[in-house]
Order: structure tokens, then sequence, then C-alpha cells
């Protein structure tokens, strides 16, 4: 099973308790893009490292038992 | 065409680099992190949330902690993340959620509520400033809000406390009448404005009779105060006769609480002779009028 086919699969679980297993490493950003319309879900981060936010973000989603991937690489879940 | 190929092109490039697809209860949503750079400020980051699919519901819960969570701002607990139940887990976690809400200090609780409002205002949306100030006009009325909260929120309005921003906010509300451009944003200021009104009328009510004179001479004495903005209000009973009742609502409470507050509106020259000819005529608007009269009756009496 390739990345992408066991992310869709951990997606699809739904009673399972899984969380992410990883930190997000963010080494570089991409600028925004020419005429991209932002989603009213954003917010302008001012003076913050991006693996800071990187950080509190996973540290929040994990609070929320999230599940996903960083960076189109498929993160390990845990079983807890 | 070329440019919007160009613009997708981009994205699909760049949005790899930091880019997280998360999935909280059947709702998949990515997390996209883009570097702006400005003149002033080199270290702008613009944090993004999409959902891709399932409950907007959910997505909305989660986003909303996730963007608090990246502005590195109070970030919701597990506990109070789950007094918004997503479908599959409400039964289960309704027990759970009264449990919790036992334990949430109250205090906390006036405090976020406010916290929200003070974002709502601080938006460079006209929809959520007027949100914002809606809210504000429910939480100081006892027909909508507890005690207790009202009494909270009646306290940020005159005192500000912890949200000096939301008292300085209504205040230029009310203070700056600037004429609109334009008959949409004439509109939007004058339901603001009333809205504004509401609320200091509100708060003056839940605050009257507990012998405390709140009243800062910055903000309420002077030209441009707001003793002298509500005695101008009260002149447009003509053409705004809600405004001017709340106007002179709030005024009777004022004055009726502080001598101080009397002794500035004579300085103003704000007298039951001057009251009388600017602002009542007619039977047209029996409130307004029962109001006035009160206002009368207590500058009469503080000459």
């Amino acid at each position: 099973m390739d990345n992408n086919q066991e992310g869709v699969s951990l997606l699809s679980s739904k009673r399972r308790r899984l969380n992410i297993g990883s930190s997000w490493m963010v080494k570089e950003l991409p600028e925004m893009p020419y005429l991209y319309l932002k989603e009213k879900t954003s917010v302008v981060v001012l003076n913050d490292s991006p693996q800071h936010i990187a950080n509190r973000i996973v540290e929040s989603a994990k609070a929320m038992n999230c599940i996903g991937e960083y960076n189109s690489s498929t993160v390990s879940p845990l079983n807890r | 065409m070329c440019g919007h190929s160009l613009t997708l092109c981009s994205i699909l490039c760049f949005a790899l680099k930091a880019k997280a697809t998360l999935s909280v209860d059947g709702t998949e949503f990515c997390v996209q992190l883009f570097q702006v750079h400005t003149e002033k400020n080199n270290d702008c980051v613009i944090v993004e949330l999409q959902r891709i699919n399932g409950s907007s519901i959910v997505f909305h819960t989660v986003a909303r902690s996730l963007l608090s969570a990246s502005k590195n701002a109070k970030v919701l607990s597990t506990k109070e993340t789950e007094r918004h139940p997503t479908s599959s887990t409400r039964s289960r976690s309704s027990n759970r959620r009264e449990g919790s809400n036992d334990r949430m200090k109250e205090s906390d609780l006036f405090t976020c509520t406010l916290e929200i409002v003070d974002s709502l205002l601080k938006k460079d949306r006209v929809d959520a400033n007027l949100l914002g100030v809606e809210s504000l006009q429910l939480l100081t009325n006892t027909r909508s809000s507890s005690d207790a909260m009202v009494s909270y929120a009646s306290n940020v309005v005159l005192n500000g406390g912890d949200f000096i921003d939301v008292r300085d906010t209504l205040i230029s509300l009310l203070v700056n009448d600037e004429p609109a451009e334009n008959e949409v944003e004439d509109k939007y200021h004058q339901k603001m404005r009333f809205c504004a009104l509401n609320v200091l009328s509100n708060a003056l009510d839940a605050l009257s009779g507990k012998d405390e004179d709140n009243f800062g001479d910055k903000e309420w004495a002077g030209d441009d105060g707001l003793i002298a903005t509500l005695f101008k209000e009260m002149k447009s009973a003509g053409s705004r006769p809600h405004e001017a009742y709340l106007a002179a609502k709030s005024l009777l409470t004022v004055f009726e609480n502080s001598v101080r507050m009397r002794a500035v509106a004579l300085e103003l020259g704000i007298s039951s002779a001057a009251l009388q000819h600017n602002t009542i005529d007619g039977d047209d608007y029996p409130l307004l009028k029962n109001v006035s009269n009160d206002l009368l009756q207590v500058l009469g009496e503080s000459k």
C-alpha cells in the first residue's frame, strides 16, 4: 500500500482513536501566489517563526484527535 | 485564462511545501502556510484553512481552534472543544459537556465571550463589526443574558476593564458622526450607531444605582464628549426618534447617578430651557416625551 492509499484508509477509519505522532517540519514557506483569493478562515501571524506556528497548530490538532499528513507524506498514527 | 493557469500552477507547485491535510470526525481540511514579504515586516506568515469535505460546522469549530493556536491566542481546551459536539459524538459528549460546563468558571466564560466580541469589532469586515456590536447589545440586555453577564459586559462598556478596545470602539462610534459617502455606507453607519446607543443605554441601566461615579471626564465631558454627543442626538428627534429616545434615556441615567455630570451638562449649556427648546415638540413620541420630561426635572432640580 503506498502512502496515499494508506492516508485514505486512515482518513476513512471512524472509530479508531488515532493521533498525529510526529512534528510538522516547515523549512521553507511558499509566497502567497499572485491573484490568490484567501479564505475567510485565515489569519496573519506577525513576528513568529513558521516552525513555531506549525508546532502550535500540530499541538492543537493533537488535542482534537486529528489525523492526517504533512507536506504530502503520511504521518504514522499512534494507537492510544 | 493564462493568468488563471499561472495562478493554479503556482499554487500546485508551492502549496506542497508547507501544507498539512488533516481529518477529524470525517471532515477533511488542509492547513497551508504562506510567507508574505512586506516593506515593514518580513516575518508575516499567513495561515489558511480550507475545508476539503465533510461537515462545515465541524470544520469551523476546528478551524477556530487551530487559527487561535497559530496566533498563539488562548486555545480552547479539550473540555471547551467538547462544548461543540460533532454529529457522531453528540449524544455521548452531552453528559460530559454538562460536567465540563459546571467546572468551567463563570468568569472564564465571560472573558471568552468578550474576547469574541473584541475580535469581531477588530476585524476589517463590516458584517463582522456589526455582529460584534449586535452581540454586545444582547450581552448588555437582561432579557437575553444573565444578570452576571450583563453586569460584566456593562462594566466593560463603561470602564473598559480588560477590553479597553471594546469601550474605545463604542465611544468612537457614538462620537464620530462623519457624513457617509453613499447611501449604503450611511445605512451601515446608522445601524452601527443605533446599536452603540442601545449598548450604552443598556449598560448605564445595568450599572445605575450602584453609587459609583464611573464617568471619566475624558470621555464624557468637553464639547466632543459623550454628554454633548447625546444631547446633539436628542436634537434629531424629528428624523431619528428612537435614537433620540435612547440618548435621552442614557443622559437621564447619567444625571440621576452623578452630580458631577450634571455640573458638566450645565457647563456645556445643557439646561432645562435648552432641552425644552431643542427636543420636545408635540406628542408624537410619548416614550421620548416622558424621558425628556424626567430629564427636564432632573436638570431643573440641579440648578
